[in-house]
């Protein structure tokens, strides 16, 4: 799924629907009855808008940039959730609980029917509530380097050597302790963490990038360039929880949400959150890149002859493809999602297969997901990666 | 004895510290004598009259959640402390249970986040006419013993690194002793000494070297500063070598690949001294000797379990040693002078994480091939015990009648992943990749275990079908006591472990029980209130343990007439 910051994601707005009691244009009664069935109708609608039962949200009193139950800046799940009640015409009232012990949150407030809905949840599969009902994702939420703009980070290449600064217990922190040549200093807040980066000691900070980005913002004058970084340990989707025993407001969310995406994007920017092209932090990066081998079943008699600078246009590729397309296709593209799985390419499309692919990667496929790279890649990165897939054709 | 009452009274009065490693009818501290053998030698009631005991008083301890405190008698007086702070210390006449004073401290609002795994108490320790207890807030306050009035406080470290103190602190000399939670959180352990009579500081002995000191080679990159290895519990004193006792937490971070090679091969990413065994000279806390039982821990095996004094014959000579039953399944007998490790052996039989610990090196032979060692993206199964332990801190006790250590044992499985899926703020979900709840052989999931020490063999077991057993206590009247889940107190046979008599007290009982004589009456106390936090962790066991008994805290006093 594209992030949510995708330029080229489809924007849909659907039109407000319309108040009961309108009527057609063609009168089927009186005009007198009409107009008592309108004053009913409308009296009824005002009513009904009068005590729309309240949507009751359960969110962390004290989470910003998420959630906060007082002051000025309420937080993204917070204004999210206030655009849903504006869909569903219902008011939104917060039930507070605080997150850190998630079990005993989620029974003390959705599993208590003390609230209707929860955010944010994780979309992962392996994450199951009993008795809540998951929405669609409606966004994705990754870590992010942080970094004085001048330093350059288009690869995880661009870190070995230097010195990054994690948080205790991370995702990143693990990461760049089993990387080689990456030199780490690890804190144990994000608070100190971004207070080293603002003196000097570390060159860059890898954390959790709603975090970074909202810190940036609101605190560091947004000074640094903060950039996501995208791939399965390091960027999570999440979703809305409902209770299972009320499909028709799950419905009704995951409609909203629909609707809502590119207002959603807007929050994400307003609080900071990192946007832009993500950087793929490919766990096995350290390996040395094999020399590109033509696979066993190449037809030798193929007439093209291999360009002499293959070899290093495939390795070039090999590290583009794990910075840029890995976080869908799989590192090396080694996914079990047959249809992102690109070492299929040639088996699907035969020798037009380079063609296919060039021209998949230059216009994209935005019903599918698959993003318009030609104005972010040049012409040959996008033929190194084209040699890089030639390695790997099965 | 209304003549050791005197002697007792006396000793207080003088300002003599009263506890001395040897066993008495007296329960002067959290295991009954400085050495936590759990043994009285009051012999009042027996064998042959147990079957009479019944309730003397009783007092509900005003908070409903995982009670795990030990009363001690003070002069006439038991002291108990409740969870949540603990939200209330009681001092109670010992014969009656009238109130004499009670201690209700303000501990700060949301504390639970800072506490990993629950806010318990387990008690107080006394000496010199103070009382000394540990804060969730992890302050060690002193309270005058006649009035309870609070004498001085003093901060330990920031509770809201994770680390919350449980533990009543270790009287050794003129010096109260302490440790603090937060391996999880990746705190870096120490035990902090303090005088006891002004509350300051007199040292601090970290747990895990800076960069550069000794040790430090041990831990990769720089995971030291963060290493855990936190002297949560309990801590023995020996007067004679003047040592202090302290186990230390598993390494932080769970994930074994930010501070060592993350396999079987240690080398040498020992993580010292995490899941140790730390001998400190009491007047200085300097490191006399160390024992680590899980090198480059990646199971949260503990090594905090109280470490139980006995002489015990070895090769023929009688020999002083603390004796452990770890976390990770194995009963260790280590020399208290020295550290020699003189035997380990596995007290819950389904152990397979290591297949025996070689005496010549102190090192763990640990299952080939790391298919028992959770990794990174090394998903280990069926893995025993579970992180929850072979035992956990519920005391054992060691009788000198029978020469025998009683093991509240657990009999659990696990399948875990050694990564552990961090708490990201919006998307909140803390998950470790684990399944406590894998089936062991054997056919229980806790017992009452009767251990030989030297033959390091079971001499007799009593099965439970319930998990999370009731620490105990031993007597000279040839008898044990212990809890259960489901709220029972019973005595047993120390012998055989006949169940002699049986009390419910209506909520689950993992504390351990004391015992005391006052003006020539025998009592036996015990604090009732079952676990909160532990069922969370265990699935449909879980829900069994729920079901079990309701949450409750009340101190029964028992005696026979």
């Amino acid at each position: 799924m594209p992030l949510a910051t995708d330029p080229l994601s489809p924007e849909t707005m659907s039109d407000s629907t319309l108040p009961c009691g309108r009527t057609s244009s063609r009168p089927l009664f009186s005009l007198k009855t009409v107009s008592r069935l309108l004053t009913v109708a409308s009296l009824m609608t005002a009513a009904a808008s009068a005590w729309a039962a309240p949507l009751r949200i359960c969110a962390d009193p004290d989470n910003l940039p998420f959630s906060k139950s007082e002051g000025a800046q309420r937080g993204l799940y917070v204004d999210a959730a206030e655009l849903i009640g504006r869909e569903l015409k219902r008011p939104v009232e917060y039930v507070w609980w605080q997150t850190f012990n998630q079990r005993r949150a989620l029974r003390n407030t959705i599993l208590a029917n003390a609230c209707d809905a929860v955010i944010a949840l994780p979309a992962t599969a392996e994450y199951k509530v009993r008795g809540v009902k998951k929405s669609q994702p409606f966004m994705e939420l990754t870590y992010a380097l942080v970094a004085p703009p001048s330093f350059r980070f288009e690869s995880m290449e661009d870190l070995r050597g230097k010195q990054v600064g994690v948080q205790f217990g991370t995702t990143p922190h693990i990461f760049v302790n089993t990387a080689e040549g990456v030199r780490s200093t690890t804190f144990r807040t994000s608070d100190e963490l971004l207070q080293a980066l603002s003196r000097g000691e570390i060159e860059a900070a890898l954390l959790w990038g709603p975090v970074a980005g909202y810190e940036n913002k609101s605190r560091f004058d947004s000074r640094w360039k903060v950039t996501p970084i995208a791939g399965p340990d390091f960027a999570s989707q999440v979703v809305i929880g409902v209770r299972s025993d009320q499909p028709n407001l799950a419905a009704e969310i995951d409609r909203a949400l629909v609707t809502l995406k590119s207002e959603l994007a807007t929050l994400a920017q307003q609080y900071g959150f990192p946007t832009g092209p993500a950087i793929a932090l490919d766990p096995k990066w350290r390996e040395p890149v094999p020399v590109a081998v033509a696979p066993a079943t190449v037809v030798a008699t193929a007439p093209t002859a291999q360009p002499v600078s293959d070899d290093a246009a495939a390795r070039a590729g090999r590290v583009r493809f794990n910075s840029q397309c890995s976080h869908c296709h799989g590192t090396d593209s080694i996914t079990a999602l047959r249809e992102r799985d690109l070492r299929r390419l040639k088996s699907r499309n035969d020798d037009r297969w380079p063609e296919v692919a060039l021209t998949t990667i230059r216009e994209g496929r935005p019903e599918k997901g698959m993003p318009t790279w030609k104005d972010a890649l040049k012409e040959d990165q996008i033929q190194e990666i084209i040699s890089f897939l030639r390695t790997i054709q099965k | 004895m209304r003549q050791k009452l005197t002697v007792a009274a006396l000793g207080l009065a003088f300002g003599l510290s009263t506890s001395a490693y040897a066993a008495s009818d007296n329960w002067p501290s959290y295991g009954g004598d400085s050495g936590n053998t759990r043994f009285s030698t009051a012999k009042q009631i027996n064998t042959t009259n147990v079957s009479k005991l019944k309730v003397a008083w009783a007092l509900a301890l005003g908070s409903t959640r995982s009670q795990e405190s030990t009363p001690i008698l003070v002069g006439d007086m038991l002291v108990v402390t409740s969870s949540f702070g603990p939200k209330n210390t009681y001092a109670v006449d010992a014969r009656t249970g009238e109130m004499r004073w009670s201690y209700q401290p303000d501990i700060p609002a949301g504390i639970e986040q800072f506490a990993c795994c629950d806010v318990n108490n387990r008690g107080v320790a006394h000496a010199d006419g103070k009382i000394f207890l540990g804060r969730l807030d992890a302050h060690i306050v002193a309270l005058d013993a006649k009035t309870g009035k609070e004498l001085w406080k003093t901060k330990i470290v920031d509770y809201t690194q994770g680390s919350v103190i449980t533990s009543p602190p270790t009287i050794a000399k003129g010096l109260v002793i302490t440790g603090y939670g937060g391996g999880e959180y990746g705190a870096r352990g120490s035990l902090v000494a303090l005088d006891q009579a002004t509350g300051k500081e007199v040292w601090r002995t970290y747990t895990v070297p800076a960069a550069g000191e000794p040790g430090s080679e041990t831990w990769k990159g720089d995971s030291a500063k963060l290493g855990g290895a936190v002297a949560w519990a309990i801590g023995s004193y020996d007067p004679k070598l003047n040592l202090v006792y302290y186990g230390t937490s598993n390494p932080a971070p769970w994930a074994a690949a930010v501070r060592g090679n993350d396999s079987s091969d240690v080398g040498k990413y020992t993580n010292l001294y995490s899941a140790s065994v730390l001998a400190l000279n009491a007047d200085t806390g300097k490191m006399a000797w160390h024992y680590q039982f899980t090198p480059h821990d990646a199971w949260d095996y503990d090594g905090v379990n109280e470490l139980v004094f006995a002489d015990l014959p070895i090769d023929g000579k009688k020999t002083p040693v603390i004796m452990q039953a770890n976390r990770n399944g194995f009963f260790y007998v280590i020399d208290r002078a020295n550290g020699k490790l003189l035997s380990a052996k596995p007290f819950v039989e389904s152990t397979n994480w290591a297949t025996g610990i070689d005496l010549k090196t102190g090192l763990p032979i640990e299952a080939p091939g790391n298919v028992k060692r959770p990794g990174l993206k090394r998903n280990a199964k069926d893995v025993c015990p579970n992180l929850l332990g072979g035992k956990n801190w519920m005391p054992m006790s060691y009788s000198e009648q029978t020469g025998l250590v009683y093991i509240p044992a657990q009999n659990l499985c696990m399948d875990m992943e050694g990564i552990q899926e961090d708490y990201k703020r919006g998307s909140f979900y803390l998950s470790v990749n684990f399944d406590l709840t894998k089936p062991a052989p054997g056919g229980y999931l806790s017992a009452m275990k009767a251990w030989d020490p030297v033959a390091q063999k079971a001499v007799w077991v009593n099965k439970d079908t319930n998990y999370w057993p009731g620490g105990a206590v031993s007597t000279a009247g040839g008898l044990v006591f212990h809890g259960d889940l489901k709220g029972h107190f019973k005595a047993l046979d120390a012998k055989t472990g006949k169940e002699l008599w049986k009390f419910s007290t209506g909520s689950g009982v993992a504390a351990g029980p004391m015992t005391y004589v006052l003006d020539g009456k025998q009592y036996v106390a015990v604090v009732s209130g079952r676990t909160q936090t532990i069922p969370a962790f265990l699935g449909p066991i879980g829900e069994k343990m729920v079901a079990a008994s309701p949450e409750g805290g009340t101190m029964f006093v028992f005696s026979l007439n």
